[in-house]
């Protein structure tokens, strides 16, 4: 066949728009088609046979389908940045400038080397792999480049994903799955009752096998009928119809999920709850096993019906028809109408089951294929006599085949709908087809020609699943091997985990393992049909989420502030924070230094905003706080705030923070940030579902209230210079005290707390007043010598005071008591997580406890992330006694600090061990001491 | 039986020659009593059968699978091998079946593709590396394999890999085991349960337990459609089963089961060499030798025991693997499906002894008893032979959540569905 | 995916809720007793049904409420849904394990 431009298409008919010429290239070379076209059938209509190579034997392809279940036909969609891999000729709308490739092929499509492959096929059946390559030992990783680059498909795409795809949320009364029609009926009659519907096909028209179909609808002409009744559906505004949108998942009923495939690669997730459901998605034709079924050529019946009628394609020349039922009779018609010569029917079957006997076309009852002829394109094939063996040669260049037909259950089945196989049509049908959704038309059985059991094939090269190459033999073998059940013989064989998931495949492979079993197709069973029903974008599945939308982003309400008074920011958690506020050419290091020493020699001031706030009154107030904090509150007095440790119901910390006493029954909780969300959580949870009669109320106010913190020798200055409304003199207002009151004119909360151990003050202010507080204090601090210090610093404060962090010592395993806080916890109450605190494990020797560790030598930092040993780091396995939290160097002490957590820690203040890591191949000497590095009497604090 | 798997018998019997392949395991007819019944013919229990045999010469050994072979979390797991944990005791059992990985695709005869292609952990901060670093070193330590990688190293590594620090979680670095990697799941199932059918263990199919019979303290008699089957040991490796099993022997477990989904693309040429992970809400991928790429994600964060799982979990993994790897947008997944992870109160398995005297457990796995397949059955099968924990799995017992000598390697605490 | 029919904001995605664990053992009072194995049990212990269990959802994406569901862990129905103080202030009986 020459590749002359349309060589294949006939004259007249088709349902495409001839005065619509569209040109595209395959492999390069250039071709016209027409609107309406698929690539297959516009590939078909310019008489290109070979479309692809198979995964295995790299065996010559051509088209097998005209629809989703493909196996055959992949491509590669676009160039550059937009290529996709594995695109199925089939379900490709033809464009102008469409650009398309063969796959798996080298050199290329039509002189591919991997065909080699093929001819030691014998010794590539199922498993060979499992068996082979175990020698020389250690030499698999060289195979295994090998085979990964024979196998795949596609090459993987490149770069970045240049489409957009949305998510779009939908509600329906009704969801009508599949457009044939079935599926028109089931959605003109709700459309008539006025209901909310959504009709959506997987092809780019609507109609399905209306389109080639000739049993009149209503007396109607099928085409007709169809375009009426789409006219129909069109004008109803409660009636959304969604062409080139495929329903692929229906596991989680009633949610379905839709991909429409819009031009240019953007795609659309229909997300639709649907009240109801109905599948009307057809049946699938079956290819027939027989020695040679894959060569170019052979097709499903329906396909060639499907190319002559609706795209006015020409398939082939002189044609052969083989089938095991009814249906296949009427392409005669279709074949006729496009001058494809009729070289000869073959009905499987005994004679009498013909339902007419064809003018003009021989007739081969009885027979089945032996065997065909042609490398790149069916020649002929040879038949062979069911009663005496005997054999006949015919010469065609199309072979039409139909083993029946599989109703397309995929759906009902992932929704949970079991499936009974009905012998009548060798494939399954609903066990029940109203329940879990209603399954109409082909899909359900109606209309399906009865069908012949299929005899079993012999002979190399018959193919059970086209795409994965996998034979009847390799089947027999498996089966010999004893992987019988029908997932071994999937996972053993490949059979059905084909990018077309097995639509042509599986109900063969199940026929044929039955009667070789001899077994029922009921009890072989069938494997399980999940999601999607065909390959889905995954950029749709994503959808909108990318880059910087990935997830929320929090920002403080000192956000404008921060980032005029120039801060670097740096994902922590949900929260985009200051890290560092860098002068003129400052690295981070010196940033950091310098936002600590000025702290703690003057006055710096650091946005807590992200803490979390929960105000908590009621009478029942401090009876709750008593339960839910190990440490004793009870005595806190009005005005007072006290450090509070929450633990976990098992006993271990959960979270650090404060409680302050804003009235008898009103109390104001701060969280770390890390744990905000998880606390509020545990608040509410305790109290609904545990505590119901305490009568309290909690309130989330982290977001509204700002919260700043000021810090160091001259923090009072500042705060004094800022105009309160009340005296804020270290009398007046001593450490641990909270107040409300006015600031400079606002609205604030005051804290006397401190995490750097500096003087400080926590100033709380209502989220909207954050800028103007933000700015009172730059001005007010700018003759004092105020600067802004980050996370950073405030991290390197806090080490040098040896508190305590999530994710570092607060990390889900420790105690108070492993992290010196033992005396916190409070011996005269209950609380929760007391009981379990007591478990044996948790009291005895050999826990990790929090230590502080010093360079013996004085100067050498301890290694980031080191190990704690008794030895050096020798190259050989050691004995771990703890490991480092952090590790630095002081800018307030001028020497390394580090905290640890170390077995039995505090029986060891005064011991030296070695900070080791393996990694920077270092060991350091290090003393153990209390992890109170800087002013361990708290003197500044408290000054 | 069956015959050594080699080149050489692949070409004879590719002609035809030297007799045809046989059956992998032989299918049994059970006793009236073995020395030890294994319930579940997952990769655990059959490794546990096999080594039973193998290291401790206890050939009387039945194993009882409910469905098919490998049916359970070993045919439906992500196929990841790695030891990269912090803690001693779960990193030290996962060192040692990395280290029985190594070498058991010549030790059962059998190919399972075991391909160290490595692991990359992605650090989104400083102090996320810092803990990686850490992490590193006690790998080091206990004499595994680790390394840390820079962001220009990890362009090295993993040149696909997005490293846009503009990114909503910025990659600063990663945490590489060289020797983590991928192999052949369903492979794992065969070859033990082939091997240990050729040390003369008995293997059931479809055959479901639907009870114990309890003599005192002790089972006397596991009892089965077709009958009982008296035995003097009881494995249990059920995963995503194990509360019903523990419930027939009468007691309650520390641990829920909830599903984990994956999925896989469309096969494609090789694309990525590695298996990377990404920490911020956790996806990770890597590329099977066929093509596919197969991505997994965290637990649907609820109890459930179908294999399957919501909208939400895939859109939020699909999401992350896009981040990572841009070009994977104009991939299409084309198979998706769910696995039923029993996962303890610490997060970490639970080996070893039970209430009842002679029944031995091996459960909550959570999602990461693949990989822990051959040290698994080693460690059971000694424990059983010799009636005492074998030291990996001392600190996996039962009683440790009584005893608070907790394993809690995220730190999360009594919330399975947050580990 | 689960929809459940908040009794505050009517039926919505799961995608608004936060599971909260099994709603088994009555948790222990707090009363200075420190009943360990009480504890444990209530702490470590599930019932892990494969079928109907009563469990804690947090709506976090609606109305703030913690609720007790009733829920089929096999077929993902929700057989009920109460708010949890509801359920806990309701007879004893109501309180289903």
């Amino acid at each position: 066949m020459s590749a002359s431009p349309q060589s294949h298409r006939l004259p007249s008919g088709g349902l495409i728009d001839r005065t619509q010429s569209l040109s595209f290239t395959f492999d390069g070379e250039t071709y016209e088609g027409y609107e309406g076209d698929t690539l297959a059938s516009a590939l078909l209509a310019n008489g290109v046979d070979l479309v692809g190579r198979s995964f295995k034997y790299h065996r010559p392809r051509g088209l097998l389908s005209a629809g989703s279940e493909e196996p055959n036909g992949l491509v590669r969609l676009g160039e550059g940045n937009r290529a996709r891999p594995n695109l199925r000729a089939t379900e490709i709308p033809l464009f102008d400038g469409l650009v398309a490739r063969s796959q798996n092929a080298w050199p290329k499509l039509s002189f591919d080397l991997g065909a080699l492959a093929g001819l030691a096929a014998r010794y590539l059946k199922a498993g060979f792999y499992y068996k082979t390559f175990l020698w020389p030992a250690g030499a698999w990783p060289f195979y295994e480049k090998l085979i990964r680059r024979a196998a795949g498909l596609g090459q993987p795409p490149c770069g970045p994903d240049p489409a957009q795809h949305e998510h779009h949320h939908q509600t329906c009364e009704l969801l009508v799955i599949g457009a044939g029609r079935a599926g028109l009926v089931a959605a003109l009659e709700a459309a008539e009752q006025g209901r909310r519907l959504i009709l959506c096909d997987e092809r780019a028209e609507l109609g399905g096998s209306l389109a080639w179909t000739r049993d009149p609808v209503d007396g109607l002409e099928p085409i007709a009928w169809w375009d009426q009744a789409v006219e129909k559906l069109e004008q109803n505004p409660k009636v959304t119809l969604l062409a080139n949108t495929t329903a692929f998942s229906c596991q989680n009923l009633p949610l379905v999920l839709l991909e429409e495939r819009r031009p240019g690669g953007n795609h659309r997730l229909w997300i639709v709850r649907a009240d109801a459901v109905v599948l009307a998605g057809g049946a699938i034709e079956r290819p027939l096993v027989f020695p040679g079924n894959d060569r170019p050529g052979i097709m499903l019946a329906s396909a060639v019906r499907f190319y002559i009628r609706h795209y006015g394609v020409k398939p082939g020349q002189r044609a052969v028809i083989v089938t095991n039922n009814d249906s296949a009779y009427e392409a005669l018609e279709d074949l006729k109408s496009a001058d494809i010569q009729v070289a000869g029917l073959i009905d499987m079957r005994p004679a009498e089951a013909a339902p007419f006997r064809p003018d003009g076309v021989p007739v081969f009852a009885n027979y089945e294929i032996a065997g065909t002829r042609g490398r790149k394109r069916l020649k002929g094939l040879t038949l062979r006599y069911g009663v005496d063996g005997s054999r006949v040669d015919l010469d065609c260049d199309l072979l039409l085949m139909s083993g029946g037909w599989t109703p397309n259950l995929q759906l009902y089945a992932q929704a949970g709908g079991r499936l009974m196989m009905e012998p009548q049509i060798g494939a399954h049908l609903p066990h029940d087809a109203t329940t879990p959704l209603a399954v109409v038309g082909a899909a359900a059985g109606k209309g399906v020609s009865p069908t012949a059991a299929m005899p079993l094939a012999k002979g190399p090269m018959a193919f059970m699943d086209f795409q994965n190459d996998v034979t009847t033999d390799d089947l027999d073998l498996a089966m010999a091997e004893g992987y019988g059940d029908i997932e071994h013989l999937k996972r053993y064989t490949t059979t059905g985990m084909g990018t077309d998931q097995g639509k042509t495949s599986n109900i063969n492979a199940l026929s044929f393992v039955a009667a070789r079993q001899g077994r029922s197709a009921e009890a072989v069973g069938h494997t399980t049909f999940r999601p999607p029903f065909t390959p889905v974008s995954l950029g749709a599945v994503a959808g909108p989420a990318r880059g910087r939308d990935l997830a929320p982003t929090r920002r403080t309400p000192f956000h404008k502030a921060n980032e005029k008074a120039g801060a670097v920011f740096v994902t922590a958690g949900d929260w985009l924070y200051p890290r560092h506020y860098p002068h003129n050419g400052e690295d981070m290091a010196a940033a950091i230094a310098r936002e600590v020493r000025n702290t703690r020699r003057q006055v710096g001031v650091v946005d807590m905003s992200s803490l979390g706030k929960i105000d908590v009154q009621g009478p029942d107030a401090p009876t709750f706080l008593e339960r839910v904090y190990c440490n004793n509150l009870a005595n806190l007095a009005i005005g007072r705030v006290r450090y509070g440790l929450m633990l976990r119901a098992d006993g271990i910390l959960f979270d650090d923070g404060t409680v302050a006493r804003l009235g008898e029954t009103h109390f104001l909780l701060t969280t770390t940030t890390a744990r905000a969300g998880e606390v509020w959580q545990h608040l509410e949870r305790l109290h609904q579902c545990h505590w119901p009669d305490l009568d309290i109320r909690l309130t989330s106010v982290t977001d509204a209230w700002a919260a700043l913190a000021i810090a160091g020798p001259r923090a009072r200055d500042l705060l004094t210079a800022l105009g309160p409304d009340f005296p804020v003199d270290k009398e007046s207002f001593p450490m641990a005290s909270v107040r409300e009151g006015l600031l400079d004119g606002l609205p604030i909360r005051l804290y006397r707390v401190s995490f750097s151990g500096e003087l400080g003050y926590e100033i709380h202010t209502p989220a909207g007043y954050a800028e103007d507080l933000w700015e009172a204090v730059d001005v007010a601090g700018a003759p004092l010598g105020l600067m802004p210090y980050g996370l950073e610093a405030l991290d390197v404060m806090r080490l040098e005071k040896g508190h305590i962090s999530v994710g570092t010592e607060i990390d889900g395993r420790t105690t108070p008591a492993d992290l010196g806080l033992g005396k916190l916890v409070s011996r005269k109450k209950d609380f929760l997580g007391r009981s379990l605190f007591q478990r044996p494990y948790l009291q005895g020797k050999g826990r990790l406890q929090l230590v502080g560790l010093q360079p013996v030598d004085g100067q050498t930092v301890l290694p980031i992330g080191a190990m704690i040993t008794a030895h050096t780091w020798q190259g050989t396995t050691q004995v771990s006694l703890g490991y480092l939290t952090a590790s630095l160097y002081s800018p307030s002490l001028e020497h390394p600090i580090a905290l640890a957590l170390l077995k039995d820690g505090h029986d060891r203040l005064g011991d030296e061990v070695w900070a080791v890591s393996p990694l920077a191949n270092q060991s350091v000497r290090a003393a153990v001491v209390s992890p109170h590095f800087f002013d361990p009497g708290g003197e500044r604090l408290n000054g | 039986m069956g015959g050594d798997y080699s080149a050489w018998r692949l070409l004879h019997r590719g002609w035809g020659l030297g007799g045809a392949w046989k059956p992998a395991w032989s299918k049994a007819d059970p006793k009236k009593h073995y020395e030890v019944v294994i319930v579940g013919g997952g990769g655990h229990g059959l490794a546990t059968a096999y080594y039973l045999a193998k290291n401790h010469g206890l050939h009387d050994v039945l194993v009882l699978e409910a469905g098919w072979l490998g049916g359970g979390n070993t045919g439906r797991n992500t196929t990841i091998i790695r030891s990269d944990y912090f803690l001693e005791a779960s990193g030290a059992l996962k060192e040692f079946a990395l280290e029985l990985w190594e070498g058991l695709s010549q030790e059962l005869n059998y190919n399972l593709m075991v391909s160290q292609r490595g692991y990359v952990d992605l650090a989104h901060s400083d102090g996320e590396l810092e803990a990686f670093t850490l992490r590193a070193n006690a790998m080091l330590l206990r004499g595994s394999d680790a390394a840390i990688l820079d962001r220009q190293a990890l362009k090295e590594r993993v040149p696909p890999l997005n490293l846009d620090p503009k990114a909503r979680f910025p990659i600063v670095g990663a945490l590489l085991q060289e020797r983590g990697g991928t192999l052949r799941h369903d492979a794992v199932a065969w070859a033990y349960a082939r091997a240990a059918s050729r040390l003369g263990v008995d293997i059931i199919e479809q055959c479901p337990v639907t009870g114990f019979e309890q003599s005192g303290n002790r089972i006397a008699a596991v009892t089965t459609a077709p009958g009982t089957i008296g035995a003097d040991n009881v494995v249990v490796s059920v995963a995503g089963q194990s509360s019903q099993v523990a419930k027939m022997a009468g007691f309650r477990l520390p641990l829920q089961s909830i599903p984990v989904q994956a999925f896989v693309s469309e096969p494609v040429k090789p694309a990525l060499d590695v298996v990377v992970n990404f920490n911020a809400g956790l996806a990770y991928v890597g590329q099977t030798d066929k093509g596919e790429l197969v991505m997994g994600g965290a637990t649907e964060g609820y109890p459930g025991y179908r294999a399957m799982g919501g909208q939400a979990a895939i859109e939020h993994t699909a999401a992350r693997i896009i981040e990572m790897f841009p070009f994977t947008a104009k991939m299409r997944l084309m198979r998706q499906w769910g696995g039923i992870a029993d996962i303890p109160m610490d997060g970490n398995a639970i080996m070893g002894a039970t209430p009842v005297d002679n029944l031995t457990l091996n459960a909550g796995w959570g999602y990461a008893g693949f990989k822990a397949t051959p040290a698994v059955g080693w460690t059971i099968a000694q424990t059983v032979a010799q009636g005492r924990a074998h030291p990996l799995i001392a600190p996996f017992a039962l009683d440790r959540f009584e005893s608070g000598a907790l394993i809690d390697d995220a730190g999360a605490g009594p919330a399975p569905w947050l580990h | 995916m689960i929809h459940i029919p908040c009794p505050w904001c009517g039926p919505r995605d799961e995608t608004e809720f936060t599971y909260g664990g099994e709603a088994g053992d009555v948790m222990p009072a707090l009363d200075g007793q420190s009943d360990q194995v009480a504890w444990h049990a209530f702490v470590h212990l599930s019932e892990n049904p494969s079928g109907p269990v009563s469990e804690f959802w947090y709506h976090g994406g609606g109305c703030g409420r913690w609720l007790l569901v009733r829920r089929d862990t096999a077929s993902y129905e929700i057989l009920e849904v109460r708010d949890a103080v509801e359920a806990a202030r309701g007879p004893k009986d109501d309180v289903e394990r």
